[in-house]
């Protein structure tokens, strides 16, 4: 009698576990279909860029390299130039590698002038190994404190 | 049931890879098989090494933040937040309260994250697919959560020496209640699919048990002490950060076998929401990051001086040894990961068991291998 | 309609049997090679809307292509053929394993009008054949000259073996109701009557474990397991040849499942629809519960699940076959 018991028992455990399958047979799939939906990355901290500040229409890096020397991956490689008659450099240069990039956000955080922002982007992908490089001035166009248009 | 002899020439070697579907990252056990049972085992590790320990050597503290969240990329949260406390004790800064909290609450949905995560894969070794996928959808809510609040998903790098990078929002209580509603509303879809079900207690129960002698010798510790029925919980035994304040249980269970070890790890979610919901309920307003960007514009300096600091994560209990000689990077950086501790039990359990078990008992250790290796 | 083709085809010259037997055999080949089409894609679509996901979308409309697509590319895979094997038996065997299916599939009858063949002792027959395919598999394993796929067909023999019983003494539990072994009989018997699982409840359940463990369904599937240790008999197949394996397998699902309707849920009868439709409706609800089943439960371990048939599945049909047996014979 108790191995019928325990046969009961067993069935109705197998029955039961049907149903919570079975129930979710019929609810709706909760499969976002990328490519033709596309995910909410409005918190996503992406691959770090260079901020456009709405005052001057472009970023702010002084080309200090703070960032250069606290990137635990060493990634960032910045130049710049000092625009005549301007105590403040401007960069010329700004590549930070992708492929070594921990997005840690330590370089964000230690900018003098909080040009250093991550992204929204979170689909980089890319064929060649130099193309992870990323030019974060790519996206301005000819610098006006360079050009003199901007002090 | 074959019955082992002491005939050595009956024996085959058999080797489960490095790669392999059931090994929870590249763990290489080469098994000593007679028949369907497990004479002798000898796991080989090293596969992940990456040499954290070395690289802490040459970082600054700060530098070395991203590093932690790689060991236990499950418990990513946990580890960082574990740095940043023993260099906090080690300097002497200062930590707000809402940043107190605020690890706790994200600490313990990275913990759930990590025990579903070991729920779906420990019954996927089994054979049940389903729920995997069941886990992985309140995992989701969850990692989206901590993406609202820290950025990341897997690999956080969100703590500070002093606090959080970000803050949590005004709109955080509400959704993070939202995910603790809906995380609770699954519990007993996983009693009625996973726990009454015969055959997951024919395959865990009585299988895989490890004693408590064996437990010691090796120096194990979190879900597995636990199900041999030690009640050590490093959050209760030795206090750190804002869980003091907060009332929860150690689940605890005699057996010792698989199956006590789930139901320790999904009694452990319970109690993750449980303080979860009070850490919300007592949210105190204020700055979440300490005045000065420690660590970060200025490299920070701590005095010289050893630390031992121990938090429990998601597998067990965490040490970090800090060694400091004044410098602004650390002498000597240790770290006592859980996974490598709990691997010696293989050495102890595995031998007598049959190989189809022997898939459930690595399972139910729950090992991450990167972490073993550092 | 079918009669009007085989006669076209005798006129030909083939003669009325041999138009016969060419017309069954594009018969049941076709239909079986597009069932085993449409089967792969609902597991597909079942197992994913049991785990909240799609399944396959982009091939064809919800995915209904993907199986053709999925074809093609195992057509184009290069056959790896280890060197050491047996090569005659390795090469055999997956075409052994399909041919009893093929068989039990023409002895079903489709509907009481015409029936691919009417025999006397159907089901002994239908039963005899199933218990082929165990050699094939066994085959399978032993000729791939890999310890680990002679361990699997080993295992995978012995549970076929010890499932069968279960099957034939639930199949004889009907049997001695009907009091045939004739399988139109035997509907004709649910015919005047109601369907033997109403009548035989303990019967149906022994049967459906029975075919599920057969098939090497979950929670009954350790032969060919992916995360055990050992790899199954087919192992050693890859391409084409191990797709026939595949194929087998499906094919067996839908022809056991088949006598499983013909035995319990009254085969072809129903109103409205013609018989062979109902027949596949049954028989592809019984797999819908295979397919069910199989994303539901864990794996049984094989020693479980020897002790599984033979200390409770044989001893409940044994005593489910003495108490129909006093039933019948007291109601004489």
């Amino acid at each position: 009698m108790k191995l019928a018991r325990r046969v009961w028992i067993g069935a109705k455990s197998l029955l039961i576990g049907l149903g919570v399958t079975g129930r979710h047979l019929f609810r709706k799939p909760v499969t976002l279909q990328y490519p033709h939906e596309k995910p909410d990355a409005s918190r996503w901290g992406g691959p770090i860029e260079l901020r456009t500040f709405p005052e001057t229409g472009t970023h702010d890096c002084i080309a200090c390299n703070a960032c250069t020397r606290i990137c635990p991956s060493e990634c960032i490689y910045v130049e710049g130039k000092r625009p005549e008659g301007s105590k403040k450099m401007r960069a010329t240069l700004f590549t930070l590698d992708f492929s070594t990039c921990s997005l840690c956000g330590l370089c964000v955080d230690v900018c003098p002038t909080e040009t250093l922002q991550y992204s929204k982007r979170y689909d980089e992908a890319m064929y060649t190994r130099p193309a992870t490089v990323n030019d974060l001035l790519g996206p301005f166009g000819e610098d006006p404190y360079l050009t003199g248009k901007l002090k | 049931m074959i019955t082992p002899t002491a005939e050595p020439l009956d024996t085959y070697t058999l080797n489960m890879g490095p790669q392999h579907p059931s090994t929870h990252g590249v763990l290489r056990l080469k098994l000593t098989l007679q028949g369907e049972r497990i004479m002798g085992v000898e796991p080989v590790i090293g596969y992940s090494h990456r040499a954290h320990e070395k690289m802490a050597e040459n970082r600054t503290y700060a530098q070395f933040l991203p590093n932690t969240s790689r060991q236990d990329y499950l418990s990513g949260l946990i580890y960082n937040v574990a740095w940043v406390e023993a260099v906090e004790k080690l300097a002497g800064i200062a930590v707000p309260e809402r940043a107190l909290v605020a690890r706790v609450i994200l600490s313990e949905f990275n913990r759930i994250s990590s025990h579903l995560l070991w729920l779906g894969a420990f019954l996927m070794d089994l054979g049940a697919a389903t729920p995997f996928l069941y886990a992985f959808d309140d995992r989701e809510a969850i990692l989206f959560l901590l993406e609202s609040v820290t950025g990341s998903r897997l690999t956080y790098g969100t703590a500070r020496f002093g606090g959080l990078s970000r803050d949590l929002d005004a709109d955080f209580p509400r959704r993070a209640r939202e995910v603790l509603a809906r995380l609770k509303a699954r519990w007993q879809e996983f009693v009625d699919l996973v726990e009454d079900n015969v055959i997951f207690r024919q395959r865990t129960q009585g299988v895989g048990v490890f004693t408590l002698d064996q437990c010691r010798s090796w120096g194990v510790t979190g879900p597995p002490l636990r199900a041999s029925g030690v009640p050590y919980d490093i959050r209760k035994a030795e206090p750190y950060g804002a869980y003091a304040r907060y009332e929860f249980d150690i689940p605890t269970r005699p057996e010792g076998d698989v199956f006590a070890r789930y139901m320790v790890r999904v009694a452990e979610m319970q109690q993750s929401v449980r303080i979860i919901e009070q850490a919300l309920d007592g949210l105190p307003e204020g700055p979440i990051l300490t005045e000065g960007s420690i660590g970060i514009k200025k490299r920070l300096k701590p005095p010289v001086g050893t630390l031992y600091y121990a938090v429990e994560s998601a597998r067990g209990a965490y040490g970090i040894i800090l060694v400091s000689e004044g410098g602004t990077e650390p002498y000597r950086a240790k770290f006592r990961t859980p996974s490598y501790a709990n691997l010696g039990l293989m050495y102890d359990a595995l031998p007598g068991t049959m190989v189809a078990d022997a898939v459930a008992v690595l399972g139910s250790l729950d090992l991450v291998m990167p972490e073993v290796d550092r | 309609m079918l009669a009007g083709a085989r006669d076209w085809l005798a006129g030909l010259g083939l003669g009325e049997f041999g138009a016969t037997v060419l017309l069954g055999v594009a018969l049941i080949m076709g239909y079986l090679t597009f069932n085993v089409l449409f089967l792969i894609w609902l597991e597909r679509k079942v197992s994913a809307h049991i785990q909240r996901r799609f399944g396959p979308m982009e091939v064809g409309p919800h995915g209904s292509l993907q199986t053709v697509a999925d074809m093609v590319k195992l057509l184009g895979k290069q056959i790896l053929t280890p060197v050491a094997t047996d090569k005659f038996v390795y090469i055999l065997a997956p075409v052994l394993v399909f041919v009893p299916t093929l068989c039990l599939a023409s002895l079903i009858p489709l509907s009481g009008a015409e029936a691919f063949a009417n025999l006397p002792y159907g089901l002994v027959v239908l039963i005899a054949l199933s218990g082929i395919s165990v050699l094939a598999i066994f085959m399978a394993g032993w000729a791939s000259n890999n310890k680990y796929a002679v361990l699997g067909g080993m295992r995978s023999v012995s549970q076929v073996i010890a499932y069968e019983i279960p099957i034939l003494l639930a199949a004889l539990s009907v049997v001695m109701i009907a009091q045939s072994l004739n399988l139109r009989e035997i509907v004709a018997a649910q015919a005047r009557g109601v369907p033997f699982a109403l009548l035989q409840p303990v019967a149906a359940v022994l049967f459906f474990i029975g075919i599920t463990a057969e098939t090497n369904r979950a929670p009954f599937d350790i032969p060919e397991a992916e995360s055990e240790l050992v790899g199954g008999f087919h192992t050693e197949y890859s391409g084409m040849r191990f797709a026939m394996f595949f194929f087998a397998e499906y094919t067996n699902m839908l022809v056991l499942a088949a006598l499983g309707a013909t035995l319990f849920l009254g085969g072809w009868l129903g109103p409205w629809l013609p018989g062979p439709v109902w027949l596949l409706l049954k028989a592809y609800a019984i797999v819908f519960v295979m397919i069910w089943m199989r994303w539901t439960f864990p794996r049984l371990r094989f020693d479980q699940l020897m002790t599984f048939a033979w200390k409770l599945l044989i001893p409940v049909a044994l005593v489910n076959l003495v108490i129909t047996a006093f039933a019948v014979g007291g109601r004489r």
